[in-house]
């Protein structure tokens, strides 16, 4: 086993999936550069648990029960602007993708990629300012 | 001789007169005179004569009485001494000369002796006188005088006369002179007064009074003449005046023209009307006015009227036209006034321009000719809505003739259910609001309504007065019939275009949310399956059984997605099958919150269900129902929040089966009620909705339920505050023949139909009455099989109609039925057999079960109550009975 670098790139997955959540913090929690800091089933929650969970990057679905998840989004971006959230959506046409730059997202990722772009895609989001995009 | 007349001035007149009157005197006195003194001096002269030449004869008897010539012509020589004897004879008695006498002088004429006296021969007289002796005449003496002294005395002294008269005139002349100057000084200031005011018409102008003499009263009688003249002058000058400003000021054009037909008089409205100036037209021919065509003619009917002066117009009947500088003709009517003046008659013009009302007459003219050839109905009426004219299309268009209405009130025309109408329009016109293409109904004479387009205007009188209303109607039935026609297509099209837009909105929605749902789960399954290929993952742990759940989870929710979809596109395609049964709906429903209660346990929210187990027996594929079920169960949790409550019920109502799924959830806007049971339709379709699912799961319950005879409807007060679905499903009406398996089994209470002897009802005509078609079409198949003649009926009204002409054996009816319901029917039938020998059997089917209804059943008429479901060998076995019918031996 390799050992955990320093600063591990912190992760909150939100997606009302409890399937998809637990897949992406299994797959997370096999990566040595990322961690897993909290999975969470309801959009609403998500900017309350961020002062408590210290994310680098939000994961988040775009069909949530309880809240319109652009909106947490931008939420986000205005209180806690060194958070970087990544859609993570099964809709990935242009519109969709617009409306989540839009709202200030720093990724948007399809759900139709496989595990390991997916979590390419989050370390450039972590790693570097542009916005960045793998459908 | 001096012509008195011929003398200008007074003043020479006076003085000829003195001096002729002084001069003539003079000159007849100085005649008198000369010729009383000639007259006289020749009297002396011949009575000297004869006195002298008796002398003579005197004288001389001696020598003529003696012979003596000697002697006589002494006594003759004494006549020398008279001077103016010129000579001088003595005749003896037989008048011979005897001796005679001459003075040499003197020659006068030889004269023969005549008689004694006197002959005056002018200048010379001869005096002849006889000369007697003492007894008897002895001879005669005839002298001759020289009168011509006389005559020369008499000239002188006429010529001493005249020279006195000529002096006497001359001093008279100059007299006169005198006294002229005194006399003619009035005169001449009066002549010169009177020239002067001729001269300059100045009236005020007065002669200077001299004397009190009858000059001076002449003077005074001047003045007070040239004061009346003055006064009467001012009078005609100012009733000259005015008429000069009458003429000038009438609205019409005036023209002054003397019998010659020379303009005399004009106003300014002539140089208007006209367009010569005034000067242009003083003095000139008034045919200059007249056009060319009629200018010939124009004299004549100048003399006519001058021959008969009176006021009158211009060419009664005839077109009059005047015609103005530039040669254009002007209509007008002209009215001609006999002024008789001084100068004789004139005649005064009124010329009126009458292009205006020319053309307004033409213009009535049209209107008139459009308002009677017009197709619109118009019609006018006054402020108190009485109808004043009727065109032929109003006619036409509302049955009645003009003569019928014109005088009764418009409100005629106005269906009487639009009594607000007619003021409404009466105070739009009070207001001058024209009223434009109104659209409503009128009345027809036949009491027919026809839609019409009306445009009312207001009329005005010649002063602007409000005096009535003019409407234009048109009949749009027709217009309106096609509008509403062309309407309804474009609805449709409209309709059509917008579903067509929608359905292919919602395909594309469906396609995009398709997309997504049919991924969501293969995300999962690909991202375990990698995992647990990645060889991370014991194949013994924990993670690696949960990764091959969650695998197959979701295989199976994307099964179950794509048999949905198969689901709606065989139902769409009308391809689905239902495998009916008997089916007991509480344990359909039972079964289906069995699967669902995992779902609800995980979201904490509560499942009810409160199931009434005799009600649910019922014919329909158990899969489908539970599929029916399912859908609304899940779609309830779905959209209910943590720790709502999701209720399930299920009653009989009537003759059906209510299932009745209502949730604490979201609800839903009541406009979106319609769209519920839509496939592919979800209130939120955009891709950050609140909600998965593909949106088929109420398409498919809706077309099942249907499929099933029945229907579904949902209900929410409103988004937040839940929802309802209440499925209702059609009873069983007849219990079915249960299949082989199920007729063993020991649950099972009513012994098979088949296994006992049925009775034959073969032959018998059974009259089925019910409402529900399903009902009435299961009853007759069951009773056709059993060679039962059947007539149905979905009415009261029609069962009874029926019954009398099918003339049943037995009548099985309903209880429930619109309009007349089974209770109504059977009093009436019964009523119908009042006086036959029997009533018909009557069996009331229904699903009013409670023993009060079959006691209600019984009381109106039936003899049997039979609560549906029945089953068929009970049925078979109580319509036997009814009929008579006995068990076959």
């Amino acid at each position: 086993m390799s050992s955990t670098p320093l600063n591990p790139i912190g992760i909150l997955c939100v997606d009302d999936s409890t399937d998809i959540v637990e897949m992406l913090r299994m797959a997370i929690g096999r990566e040595p550069d990322m961690t897993c800091v909290g999975c969470l089933a309801e959009a609403g929650a998500v900017v309350d648990q961020l002062e408590n969970l210290q994310p680098d990057v939000v994961l988040i679905d775009l069909t949530m029960p309880d809240a319109d998840p652009l909106e947490v989004i931008r939420e986000i971006r205005t209180k806690h602007p060194k958070v970087r959230p990544v859609v993570y959506s099964g809709y990935d046409d242009a519109d969709t993708i617009g409306k989540a730059m839009d709202a200030g997202a720093c990724g948007f990722v399809s759900k139709h990629q496989d595990l390991k772009s997916t979590l390419d895609t989050i370390r450039k989001v972590a790693r570097d300012e542009s916005p960045s995009l793998c459908r | 001789m001096i012509d008195l007349r011929r003398i200008r001035s007074f003043g020479a007149k006076v003085a000829a007169a003195v001096t002729i009157t002084t001069g003539l005197a003079v000159l007849l006195v100085s005649v008198i005179l000369v010729g009383s003194d000639y007259v006289q001096s020749r009297r002396e002269a011949i009575a000297i004569a004869r006195s002298e030449t008796r002398i003579i004869g005197i004288n001389s008897e001696a020598p003529l009485s003696f012979d003596d010539a000697q002697m006589g012509a002494e006594t003759l020589a004494a006549l020398k001494a008279v001077p103016n004897v010129a000579s001088a004879n003595l005749y003896r008695r037989d008048g011979n000369l005897f001796v005679g006498y001459n003075n040499p002088e003197l020659r006068a004429p030889a004269h023969e002796l005549a008689s004694a006296g006197v002959r005056d021969e002018g200048n010379w007289i001869y005096v002849t006188e006889e000369i007697h002796g003492p007894t008897e005449q002895v001879g005669y003496v005839q002298v001759a005088f020289d009168m011509s002294g006389l005559r020369r005395r008499a000239l002188a002294t006429a010529v001493v006369a005249l020279v006195v008269a000529g002096a006497t005139t001359l001093i008279a002349y100059f007299a006169a002179g005198r006294i002229r100057r005194f006399l003619t000084k009035p005169v001449a200031e009066l002549a010169s007064t009177a020239q002067r005011v001729s001269k300059t018409r100045d009236y005020s102008l007065r002669a200077a009074k001299y004397s009190e003499d009858e000059l001076g009263q002449l003077t005074d009688v001047f003045n007070q003449m040239l004061i009346q003249i003055e006064r009467q002058s001012g009078e005609i000058e100012s009733r000259q005046k005015q008429f000069r400003i009458a003429v000038e000021a009438a609205p019409n054009a005036m023209v002054m023209v003397d019998e010659h037909g020379v303009i005399l008089l004009v106003n300014t409205q002539t140089e208007r009307l006209f367009g010569y100036s005034r000067e242009e037209l003083i003095g000139q021919s008034v045919e200059i006015l007249v056009p060319e065509q009629f200018r010939s003619r124009h004299p004549d009917f100048r003399e006519t009227f001058f021959s008969e002066p009176k006021a009158r117009p211009m060419g009664a009947g005839r077109d009059l036209f005047g015609r103005h500088k530039d040669g254009h003709l002007i209509p007008v009517e002209i009215g001609l006034s006999p002024i008789n003046t001084d100068e004789g008659v004139r005649v005064l013009s009124s010329i009126v321009d009458i292009t205006e009302r020319k053309r307004t007459e033409e213009d009535t003219a049209r209107l008139a000719a459009i308002v009677q050839y017009s197709n619109d109905a118009i019609i006018s009426k006054s402020m108190d809505g009485i109808i004043t004219s009727f065109n032929p299309a109003a006619e036409r268009m509302y049955g009645y003739k003009a003569k019928e209405v014109i005088g009764k009130p418009v409100a005629i025309l106005i269906p009487p259910d639009r009594p607000d109408e007619l003021p409404m329009i009466m105070e739009k016109l009070r207001h001058e609001q024209p009223i434009v293409n109104y659209e409503t109904v009128r009345r027809r004479k036949d009491g027919t309504l026809i839609e019409v387009s009306v445009t009312i205007s207001p009329t005005r009188s010649a002063d602007g007065r409000l005096i009535g209303a003019s409407a234009v109607a048109r009949d749009i039935t027709e217009r309106r019939r096609v509008e509403q026609e062309r309407q309804h297509l474009l609805e449709a099209e409209r309709v059509a275009r917008g579903e067509a837009e929608r359905a292919s909105r919602l395909k594309d929605e469906f396609v995009a949310t398709l997309s997504h749902e049919l991924r969501t789960p293969v995300s999962a399954i690909l991202g375990w399956a990698q995992m647990l290929r990645s060889g991370n993952v014991p194949p013994t742990s924990e993670e690696s059984a949960k990764g091959l759940e969650v695998i197959e989870r979701n295989a199976r929710l994307q099964t179950r997605m794509i048999e949905d979809l198969l689901d709606m596109s065989r139902i769409i395609s009308g391809k689905i099958r239902l495998d009916v049964q008997s089916v007991n709906l509480a344990d359909v429903i039972q079964a289906a919150l069995a699967t669902v209660r995992p779902a609800a346990a995980a979201k904490g929210i509560r499942l009810e269900a409160v199931l009434d187990s005799h009600a649910g027996l019922m014919r329909g594929d158990p899969s489908r129902l539970q599929q029916i079920i399912w859908n609304l169960l899940s779609n309830a949790i779905k959209f209910t929040g943590r720790d709502g409550r999701v209720q399930v019920g299920l009653e009989r109502v009537n003759s059906h089966i209510e299932v009745v799924v209502s949730d604490t959830g979201e609800g839903f806007k009541p406009e979106f009620a319609p769209y519920l049971f839509e496939r592919f339709r979800q209130a939120d379709s955009s891709s950050t909705r609140r909600h998965s699912g593909l949106g088929l799961g109420l398409a498919i319950v809706k077309q099942l339920v249907e499929l099933h005879g029945g229907t579904v409807t949902a209900h929410s007060p409103g988004e937040g505050k839940g929802s309802s679905f209440i499925v209702s499903l059609p009873l069983m009406v007849i219990h079915p023949r249960e299949d082989r398996t199920e007729r063993l089994h020991p649950r099972v209470s009513v012994p098979a139909a088949d296994g006992l002897q049925q009775p034959s009802l073969a032959g018998l005509k059974a009259l089925v009455i019910d409402d529900e078609r399903d009902a009435r079409e299961l009853v007759g198949r069951l009773l056709e099989q059993q060679k039962v003649r059947v007539a149905s009926a979905s009415s009261a009204d029609e069962g009874l109609e029926l019954f009398n002409s099918f003339h049943p054996d037995v009548v099985i009816s309903d209880i429930g039925m619109p309009d007349v319901d089974g209770y109504e029917l059977i009093r009436r039938l019964r009523a119908l057999e009042v006086g036959r020998s029997h009533s018909t059997p009557a069996l009331a089917l229904t699903a009013f079960a409670r023993s009060e209804d079959r006691t209600r059943a019984l009381l109106a008429g039936y003899q049997m109550h039979l609560a549906k479901p029945v089953e068929p060998s009970e049925l078979i076995a109580t319509i036997a009975s009814l009929a008579g019918k006995t068990m076959p031996s």
